[in-house]
């Protein structure tokens, strides 16, 4: 087995914690037909981004037929609580651990076909969690139509039959709830660069582009509505929208974009938004 | 009728469950009835559902005629479903529109 034991003190839902875990899938990927993420001697890792890690394992299971693990250590019971144990243990959505602190929304994986069951999860699991209470009922729902665009269009353009994974981490004492959602399709460039002629030609461009108002096609969905709706949502309410699509990563801050070019490629698409002083 | 009843569904999200509005609003303008079509107890309506539904019956059928013979009622008062409907009849009716977005809904709608 190959084990991978980052050189990190924790993985947070950054250009860090996500190159962290895209080195692990290539190690992975390069090593013997098991793999496993020790982070054991980590503060931690978010929850959030255990959509992530699952994403990997699928990614790493069903295109090269590895299996993946992960060694927790103390104060890590989070990934018993959020589901990741009961997904790695194949038990799929049924998580027979509660979350009795109620500081997770559970990780689920719902396939392209599955539109009922995460329109579902986001109104019940997500929008109805403690740590939105205070966000009012129309930017609630708001947030849910944007989240159905992003499902919509990952179903009509990911180019993919693999689930999506999605989860979020809730920590009361800082008011922040991270909420991660995975797609293992195309990503952003090669579509995008098709489509441009390849005028825009890196990852970090193409999701600029496609989040670029004036590149709205309405029925083009690369990107589509819903990440350019959940963008405006976080500049006009202190939040952030992180989109990491192959090697690029951006970060949708106070009405800037911030970007970042990782060593490795990232297999898909994540997509990670923080909600503050909620 | 309720769209939710013709898609067995609250949630109008995918393009396969907008075929289904689809082919039950093209069977029933062949029958030349008119018909008012009720967003009552729907929670969610994509772009993607409503450019594959209402998109692709513009695009493929004539435009007058469905303005005459199809209606929609209870829309929700915000306005945001009414505009979805609004664009995806503009890119279905208009094709240097599509052009210029350099994609045809025929290519972007799995039928």
């Amino acid at each position: 087995m190959t084990s991978y034991i980052p050189k990190v003190t924790s993985i947070s839902t950054d250009s860090i914690g996500i190159e962290t875990l895209i080195d692990f899938y290539h190690k992975a990927n390069s090593g013997v037909c098991q793999a496993k993420l020790d982070i054991s001697l980590l503060s931690e890792m978010d929850a959030n981004l255990s959509a992530v890690f699952l994403a990997i394992s699928h990614k790493l299971n069903q295109s090269y037929q590895k299996r993946c693990f992960i060694e927790l250590g103390q104060g890590h019971n989070i990934f018993f609580r959020n589901g990741l144990i009961a997904h790695l243990q194949g038990k799929g959505n049924s998580n027979p651990y509660t979350d009795e602190r109620d500081s997770t929304v559970p990780l689920r994986t719902y396939l392209p076909t599955e539109d009922d069951a995460f329109s579902s999860y986001i109104k019940n699991d997500f929008l109805r969690h403690r740590s939105v209470e205070n966000i009012p009922y129309h930017k609630k729902k708001e947030i849910d139509g944007h989240y159905c665009e992003i499902f919509a269009n990952v179903d009509q353009h990911a180019q993919s039959t693999n689930p999506i994974f999605t989860c979020g981490q809730y920590y009361p004492q800082k008011q922040l709830l991270k909420f991660t959602l995975v797609d293992l399709g195309v990503g952003f460039l090669n579509p995008i660069a098709k489509k441009t002629n390849n005028q825009i030609n890196t990852d970090n461009t193409s999701i600029i582009w496609a989040l670029t108002n004036r590149n709205t096609t309405s029925a083009n969905g690369l990107g589509g509505f819903g990440l350019k709706d959940l963008r405006d949502y976080c500049y006009a309410n202190n939040g952030s929208l992180q989109i990491c699509s192959g090697n690029g990563f951006v970060t949708f801050i106070s009405g800037r974009a911030i970007e970042k070019t990782l060593q490795h490629s990232f297999p898909g698409t994540i997509v990670n938004i923080i909600f503050r002083s909620i | 009728m309720k769209l939710s009843d013709i898609i067995g569904s609250s949630s109008a999200i995918s393009h396969r469950k907008a075929s289904l509005a689809y082919d039950y609003i093209l069977s029933q303008l062949e029958k030349n009835t008119s018909l008012q079509i009720s967003f009552e107890g729907l929670e969610d309506l994509s772009s993607a559902f409503v450019n594959a539904w209402i998109g692709k019956l513009y695009m493929e059928n004539d435009p007058a005629i469905l303005d005459i013979k199809l209606s929609f009622i209870d829309l929700p008062s915000d306005g945001i479903w009414e505009t979805k409907i609004n664009r995806a009849k503009v890119l279905g009716t208009n094709e240097e529109l599509r052009k210029n977005h350099q994609a045809s809904l025929s290519d972007l709608i799995a039928s």
